[in-house]
């Protein structure tokens, strides 16, 4: 708006426009001084200090450089202490010299470090160029299998008593070579085997490579609004260890690509599982399940697809989950900086209002950059936090873009109990608030003390362990088998009651940007000693009820047994 | 029109006040600084640059010659140099009015907001002002520095509570608070003092939607859809403002509107941005202005292709783009005068005979346009269309 001696009515127009997309940051630190949020950094006591991820950058700054990459939790030996999974990058044919493995494989000492037995479990071979897993028992086998996105061929690798065999080629999974991002298992049609959902993202190729610049002189990281986009694939599990191709029969056609996150929820509570998926650039998506399987995408219509001004963002990480009195499930999405995290919470019939002012994560969101995204409850007490790992793409942003960093500290936003959420990051100090280049994020109570912990994947840099050291409240950990569905009992809702609380957890894979976190579920318990009611909703519509289940451990319920078996 | 001649008042009167400062302007030079304030006002920019290089051989230290050229350059999206040109309108003169003020908005567009806040609060140590404090609050905004964001929203209030771009602002800080009752009061306040601004219009329906009130917001949205049909933001929330209230028909209509909008407002998006980071790049500017005239924002085309005409400044085609889209815009003056220029350069291009002649028929002149019909038989003899209109003066 130039001071012109002549104001025109353009001027009003740019207002519009910049009034919307501008304004806010982080929140004034809290000054809640009972509140004691403590999380160590263990990577390097822990054994994985040694981890570097590799983008196999020498200079083309070749888009898939920047996004990359996860990583996760998986009980690889079936031991029941989580394990982890990390994706180590990659290196460009005839560009560089083969590189580290595209997988590294942690083993859970039990005694808080991990030892690297990529070799020992059958993965050290494989050179590819990878983005992310997704950990499920495709096969009904009890053990833990899992999928691999890579910008080429995809990987799906069996898990044979803890060693792991590639089984790709034939499995139906192999076909397609585009660039896969997020996958996730769910099991669609509720057959008893889980589904895979493949996120695709762009059309690119070192051949139709752009040239991006952030200062007009050098050559820097594209956005994907100059690729065109790729649609995702949707994959039946045939139940004989092959999968086919479902994509456009089940509805997930036509799709605008640039996919990067998915979360399975039940947001309308008719127990098949439907799908949000986060869209880079691209609208969000949401997929409800038909009851057969098939899905019709109603993002648009529901009101979770854009922003406020119906302006697509850029879609990274999601999770969703019950974070308030309402009962209803909140869609969370990570996006770019000077988008604020998206909250869209489950109104009525297919709509969904936009809370991310309400909820107070917008603002304090906007800057930063969001990757990895998950729900937890991070100090045990009953209601969902949300931690984001952050990191910007643009190596120099802070040179060109005020306020904007490549390096970004986490968010973590605590919960009140009903929807409100303050980010304690700025007002604590640890390893949250160190800046890092943050891509994917999980969870898992590595350490089995009842308490839920952080991984972290960087960009070209370390993975992070964080220890949760908020272990003043109680807890119950909950383990499902289906058997009648899905081994993993994926799409199991549990409520769990105590005197003043009522949770809502739902088993699944997915979420995040890339990334596994581990299945079983947490209820936080605050000072409460029993958990006073569990009512367990399986896939295939039964429900379970337990009561006064005391705390401090975590159980194991298989479907139909009636019965809990503590670890 | 009546508007637009009352903001044309309020800007000579502005530029005089300017010059009054400097009461030993040689009045030749006054006349052509007046010339060039003319030319760019009719956005022929680089006559108006022309003119300001011929004022500056006599008169080299007039401030109000720089400050021109720092607005034309500021229209051609050439923002180092206008910031040239202001810096010396500061070193000729440095308590002049808006120079300060019109580096920080450049800066805003090079997304430099510290240098933005700097150069306000200098515009602010001469001539304090509600709307100087404004651009401050907004600066602070895009930085997330929301406190202060609201502090100079609040002062711009208290120095100006008729000031309605504070009020909006305030209330849109309020909703990213978390805080929508408030944000509606704001707004509230906004809309009142300026109650036919269809942003503002647009601002509160989307207030109400969010605020889980869609049946109160369908006239504000309608309002705005009503007057810019190619107002993508607006057709979605229509859209899904009739959906929260059943009506999935017309909701759904709405939605598809804004989904076909949706891609013009892309393309738009697009082309401003690659035409701002590339202001000497003809066929940017063309493809801006193509884009938004497809859309219907015919004033903003216009301004598009002057750019591309500052470029080109030979292309008959341009010419005639701008000629047709300020009869577009009820402003055939200029559409006559734009055709009457390409004439002058070739008076043998008969279509532009024609169109002059319909400007002339639709404005009463029936004389001119049989005359201007006339000048393009002399040129293709055998035009039927030119005949068949002729025919209709008969």
């Amino acid at each position: 708006m130039t001071m012109s001696l002549c104001p025109s009515g353009k001027i009003t127009v740019f207002f519009v426009v910049i009034i919307f997309i501008a304004c806010e940051s982080k929140q004034p630190a809290s000054t809640n001084n009972e509140l004691i949020i403590n999380f160590t950094d263990v990577t390097a006591s822990a054994g994985l200090a040694d981890f570097r991820h590799v983008t196999g950058a020498i200079g083309d700054k070749w888009f898939p450089e920047s996004m990359g990459s996860g990583g996760g939790f998986i009980d690889y030996n079936g031991d029941g202490w989580s394990d982890i999974l990390l994706v180590g990058g990659g290196t460009w044919p005839g560009k560089s010299a083969v590189g580290t493995p595209a997988l590294f494989l942690y083993h859970n000492n039990q005694d808080g470090t991990f030892e690297n037995v990529t070799a020992v479990a059958g993965l050290a071979d494989l050179h590819t160029y990878g983005f992310g897993i997704t950990v499920a028992d495709y096969d009904n086998d009890d053990d833990d299998d899992f999928f691999f996105t890579t910008i080429w061929q995809n990987h799906l690798f069996r898990n044979d008593g803890g060693t792991f065999t590639n089984v790709s080629l034939g499995s139906g999974l192999e076909k397609d070579l585009l660039w896969s991002t997020t996958a996730i298992f769910f099991d669609a049609d509720q057959d008893g085997w889980v589904d895979l959902y493949v996120g695709s993202y762009v059309d690119w190729s070192p051949e139709n490579d752009i040239w991006c610049t952030l200062d007009g002189n050098t050559k820097n990281y594209c956005t994907p609004e100059l690729y065109n986009g790729v649609p995702s694939r949707f994959y039946l599990n045939n139940g004989d260890g092959t999968f086919t191709d479902k994509t456009e029969w089940a509805g997930f056609l036509p799709s605008p690509g640039k996919m990067l996150g998915a979360a399975e929820l039940d947001f309308n509570n008719d127990g098949w599982p439907d799908l949000a998926v986060a869209s880079d650039t691209q609208r969000d998506l949401l997929y409800v399940n038909n009851g057969n399987g098939t899905f019709k995408e109603i993002g648009a219509v529901s009101g979770m697809a854009y922003d406020e001004n119906g302006r697509a963002r850029a879609g990274m990480g999601i999770d969703a989950g019950v974070v308030d009195n309402s009962g209803k499930e909140t869609i969370f999405v990570g996006n770019f900086s000077k988008e604020m995290i998206s909250v869209f919470r489950h109104q009525s019939g297919n709509f969904f209002e936009d809370r991310a002012a309400l909820s107070k994560i917008g603002r304090p969101s906007l800057m930063t950059l969001t990757f990895g995204l998950f729900l937890f409850d991070a100090e045990l007490d009953g209601d969902l936090d949300l931690f984001t790992a952050n990191g910007h793409v643009q190596i120099g942003i802070e040179h060109t873009q005020d306020g904007i960093y490549y390096r970004e500290p986490s968010h973590l936003f605590l919960n009140d109990g009903d929807g409100h959420f303050f980010d304690i990051v700025p007002s604590i100090e640890g390893p949250l608030a160190n800046p890092i280049v943050g891509r994917g994020a999980s969870y898992s109570d590595y350490d089995k003390n009842g308490t839920l912990d952080i991984l972290v994947t960087e960009n070209n840099g370390p993975v992070h362990l964080f220890r949760n050291d908020n272990n003043k409240n109680n807890f119950l950990r909950v383990n499902v088998k289906s058997t009648t569905g899905n081994r993993n009992g994926l799409s199991t809702k549990l409520v769990g009651i105590t005197k003043n609380n009522r949770m809502v957890r739902r088993v699944k894979t997915g979420s995040s940007f890339m990334s596994h976190s581990e299945t079983t579920v947490t209820f936080g318990l605050g000072s409460e000693e029993t958990l006073d009611s569990l009512y367990i909703y399986w896939p295939n519509g039964s429900m379970e009820r337990f009561h006064n289940i005391h705390g401090g451990k975590e159980v194991n319920i298989t479907e139909g047994q009636g019965k809990l078996v503590a670890q | 029109m009546n508007k637009k001649i009352v903001l044309i008042t309020v800007c000579l009167s502005f530029f005089f006040s300017a010059c009054q400062k400097n009461p030993g302007i040689d009045p030749a030079v006054a006349g052509l600084i007046f010339q060039a304030e003319t030319a760019f006002r009719n956005g022929y920019y680089n006559a108006a640059l022309a003119i300001t290089d011929s004022s500056l051989v006599n008169s080299p230290h007039s401030a109000d010659i720089h400050f021109l050229r720092g607005r034309v350059f500021t229209k051609l999206a050439r923002l180092n140099e206008a910031e040239v040109a202001y810096r010396t309108v500061l070193s000729l003169n440095p308590n002049y009015q808006g120079a300060w003020f019109n580096m920080g908005t450049n800066s805003i567009r090079q997304d430099d907001l510290p240098a933005a806040i700097a150069h306000y609060k200098s515009e602010m140590l001469l001539y304090p002002s509600a709307r100087t404090m404004v651009q401050i609050g907004r600066a602070y905004a895009d930085l997330g520095k929301i406190d202060s964001a609201t502090f100079a929203y609040e002062d711009a209030i208290k120095t100006d509570s008729n000031n309605a771009a504070a009020y909006m602002r305030l209330g849109h800080l309020y909703k990213d608070r978390g805080d929508i009752t408030k944000a509606i009061e704001y707004a509230t306040i906004g809309l009142d003092l300026d109650p036919e601004n269809l942003d503002y219009k647009y601002i509160i329906g989307s207030l109400l939607l969010l605020n889980e009130e869609p049946k109160a917001s369908l006239p504000f949205f309608r309002a705005v859809t009503s007057k810019r049909p190619w107002h993508y933001w607006a057709h979605h929330n229509l859209g899904q403002a009739l959906y929260r209230i059943g009506d999935e028909t017309q909701g759904q209509h709405y939605m598809d509107l804004a989904k076909e909008l949706q891609k013009g407002i892309q393309e738009v998006e697009n082309w401003r941005n690659l035409a701002n980071m590339n202001p000497d790049q003809l066929m940017l500017w063309v493809n801006l202005g193509n884009s938004l005239k497809n859309m219907g924002r015919i004033q903003e085309a216009k301004d598009a292709f002057l750019v591309a005409l500052s470029i080109s400044p030979m292309s008959f085609a341009l010419q005639n783009n701008i000629a047709n889209l300020c009869l577009m815009d009820g402003d055939t003056v200029q559409a006559i005068n734009r055709y009457k220029t390409i004439l002058s350069f070739d008076s043998t291009l008969v279509d532009i005979w024609l169109n002059l002649g319909v400007v002339h028929a639709s404005s009463g002149r029936i004389n001119d346009a049989r005359q201007a019909w006339m000048k393009g038989l002399e040129h293709d003899s055998d035009n039927t269309t030119l005949k068949d209109y002729l025919e209709t003066l008969d």
